[in-house]
């Protein structure tokens, strides 16, 4: 039961990082993203052993752990916007990414893109685009 | 307690690290330098004087196979050269302690222990569950999670399988599985570093018994930013017992009278025979071949009993993707398709390119360790530590061993033809050598084919490879020899290298095989280990050997009549093959006994 509380609550967080300034672009959000996010809560809690591809989502994104965040925002969220296509993310606050961190960014950008959608993050720093280009990943993270 | 047969090898206690010695060190590196120097003195004599016009057939393989030998030779020395142990620190607590911190929150480390399994038995698993329990740390508030990565997806759905996850819930372990195999091993650890959060992991296998002190004595190492992975000795507590020769002959004639019976121990009761007939022991690999490689930084991960940082296993995989997508989107604009149609392709392949920790590869290990060490942007190092922290089984039967071997032949030579660490940039020289020279262990077939048939064609044909065994011959081969025995005495001081010399002879048809295998381009399959006793049918791996010894005893009998009666041609020719011969029969006759070992013991 715990570990199924756990999801849910991570996948909240991812959810948060989400929200959109405006409402109806909230929903609309919400809904494309539901398709990935909601699902593996909904699944059967006797398999909850089975870690697949399919549910790789569910909770990866802390960004406690994997992104670190300051100022008068820090918390768990990641400012974000769905716009024509594209989800818009906001680095303004973020100093810190780890490579576990980075792979969960790869995983989210191949999961919104089955879904359409195109990611782009905003107001990165030199230093997180720095981090970016040394692994060779400049041109497969859309930032400014 | 289900009982193994192992179980009666509990009480065995593992061998201590040799200690280093600089003296020793210093005495080795005069040693090897001679010896390398007497080797090139006795190879251009062979080439330049030695041999036999008349029979450059025969003499020209010779030379060339003493050749490729000798280079062995040379890599050995560089290998052993220096010993260098990486210094021990107490274990890790917080995550500044392994990481710079980089203004974020100070946090205890975590660190995940996984244990992979697919097919063993359950109860096997339980044992290897029950001794990671029991590993000791200072802090209490690190947090140590263990995890049963069970790919035989063993969790109750199917009745006919025995229930993994019913034996993890019991020990209170996280027990995870996927829907599919992809990437064997390889794969299952992706899986798991996909869904945990350890900054360090240990890799256990199912049968991989971790000694209480084994994080303490390891994480104290990753207090240098640099240490990617931290390798523990792998040792083998159920080698095979020495058995007496009495109870080996008494077992095999099948004796019942107690008086004959009584006459044959007194007469062989005090020989012994078949300890660790199956070579399974590696400690020259772990305590000398591999530890003296921390000199290079080329010390290669074997999997079970090491440790690893998190993230630069992840730096790894990122980097790698990034490669793979970046080198299918060069080939696409090579095809000169117009920029949308790259743009959707260039999405497929980003949808379609993993994120892979572990190479997915027969040898994952060594391939993976190979690319850490040639970040040249982290300079990752790799350490093998010196002492036991964990102990493991071996193969039981001479199938399973081959099985076993085979895979680590056809895996390394695959990365030969495939990635050769020689043109790998990034590695260091003396990490090349190190690499290729692993690598080139497993060419050794080529010419040890070529020692064992020698004999052979001498005794059938007459003719000698060499003008004539004089007192030249003599003059140069004895002083290489005795001072190659001397240098490889001194870098394997301490350890018994009786079983590794036959095997290294007896193996070359299994390794000939990998090797036809992987030049055919036939894929290296990962085939599981089979952890207990599987009595297979040995004989098809034994035959090339009793062919070769019979035809050796065939010639010998052949020259020996020849000889009674005054035809031969070349006495002197006749005695150095027979004192080869004996080598090569003694060498050889390993795996058959191996092969017997099991049939003696079903009996």
């Amino acid at each position: 039961m715990e570990a199924i509380l756990e999801v849910s609550l991570e996948s909240d967080q991812v959810f948060q990082a989400f929200i959109s300034e405006s409402q109806k672009l909230k929903m609309e959000s919400e809904n494309k993203i539901n398709l990935f996010l909601k699902s593996p809560v909904n699944e059967d809690k006797g398999n909850e052993h089975i870690k697949d591809q399919s549910e790789k989502f569910n909770g990866n994104i802390k960004f406690d752990e994997v992104f670190q965040e300051r100022g008068e925002y820090s918390s768990n969220e990641l400012a974000g916007i769905y716009f024509e296509g594209t989800q818009y993310f906001d680095f303004k606050n973020v100093y810190f990414i780890n490579n576990t961190g980075i792979a969960n960014l790869i995983d989210l950008i191949k999961t919104l893109l089955r879904q359409g959608v195109v990611i782009k993050f905003v107001n990165v720093s030199e230093k997180i685009k720095d981090k970016f280009k040394s692994m060779g990943l400049e041109f497969i993270f859309n930032c400014s | 307690m289900k009982q193994f047969y192992f179980h009666k090898f509990e009480d065995r206690k593992p061998y201590a690290a040799i200690p280093d010695n600089k003296f020793r060190t210093l005495f080795f590196q005069f040693a090897g330098i001679v010896t390398i120097a007497l080797g090139f003195a006795y190879l251009y004599w062979r080439w330049r004087f030695s041999l036999n016009p008349n029979a450059l057939w025969f003499a020209l393989p010779l030379v060339l196979a003493e050749s490729l030998s000798f280079f062995s030779t040379v890599m050995i020395v560089i290998n052993f050269w220096s010993n260098k142990d990486a210094e021990k620190a107490p274990p890790v607590h917080f995550l500044s302690d392994i990481e710079d911190l980089d203004g974020r929150l100070e946090r205890p480390v975590k660190i995940d222990v996984f244990i992979a399994t697919y097919n063993e038995d359950v109860e096997l698993v339980r044992q290897s569950i029950l001794d990671a329990k029991k590993m000791k740390y200072p802090f209490s508030d690190v947090i140590i999670k263990i995890y049963v990565l069970d790919d035989g997806r063993r969790d109750g759905r199917d009745s006919t399988k025995e229930n993994m996850k019913a034996v993890a819930d019991e020990e209170c372990v996280e027990y995870m599985i996927r829907e599919h195999n992809k990437g064997y091993k390889a794969g299952n650890l992706k899986n798991a570093l996909e869904h945990t959060k350890g900054d360090l992991f240990v890799i256990l296998d199912a049968d991989t018994r971790v000694f209480p002190n084994f994080l303490i004595n390891t994480t104290g190492y990753f207090r240098k930013e640099k240490v990617a992975w931290v390798q523990t000795p792998q040792w083998f507590y159920d080698t095979t017992e020495a058995q007496k020769l009495s109870s080996i002959i008494n077992a095999r004639l099948k004796i019942k009278n107690k008086y004959l019976s009584r006459f044959v121990n007194i007469v062989f009761g005090k020989v012994k025979l078949n300890e660790d007939i199956f070579g399974n022991d590696p400690r020259l690999f772990y305590d000398a071949i591999l530890r003296k490689r921390n000199f290079y930084n080329a010390a290669f991960c074997c999997g079970a009993g090491s440790i690893h940082r998190r993230e630069a296993t992840m730096s790894l995989a990122i980097k790698d993707f990034a490669d793979g997508l970046k080198k299918l989107e060069t080939d696409l604009i090579g095809k000169k398709i117009n920029t949308s149609e790259i743009n959707d392709k260039k999405n497929i392949l980003l949808l379609e390119q993993e994120i892979i920790p572990f190479k997915f590869h027969a040898s994952e290990d060594i391939y993976t360790s190979i690319m850490l060490h040639a970040d040249k942007e982290n300079k990752w190092e790799s350490i093998q530590h010196a002492d036991i922290e964990c102990k493991m089984l071996s193969t039981q039967d001479l199938d399973s061993w081959i099985k076993q071997h085979q895979r680590y032949a056809a895996g390394s030579l695959d990365i030969a033809f495939k990635d050769n660490p020689i043109f790998i940039k990034g590695l260091s020289l003396g990490q090349k050598i190190c690499y290729f020279s692993t690598i080139w262990s497993y060419f050794a077939p080529l010419w040890i084919l070529i020692f064992l048939l020698s004999p052979i064609v001498f005794f059938f044909t007459l003719s000698l490879p060499v003008k004539t065994y004089s007192f030249d011959f003599l003059k140069y081969f004895l002083p290489f020899q005795i001072m190659n025995t001397i240098t490889m005495a001194l870098g394997c001081w301490g350890i018994s290298t009786k079983r590794g010399d036959q095997y290294y002879i007896s193996s070359f048809w299994f390794m000939l095989m990998a090797l036809i295998s992987v030049l055919k381009g036939k894929e290296v399959k990962f085939n599981v280990t089979p952890k207990g006793k599987h009595f297979a049918k040995n004989t098809q791996h034994i035959l090339p050997h009793i062919v070769i010894i019979s035809l050796t005893l065939l010639g010998i009998a052949y020259n020996g009549v020849l000889m009674i009666k005054g035809y031969h041609p070349c006495v002197s020719g006749f005695f150095a093959n027979f004192f080869w011969c004996i080598f090569n029969i003694i060498a050889l006759s390993i795996m058959i006994r191996a092969a017997q070992w099991k049939a003696l013991e079903t009996d």
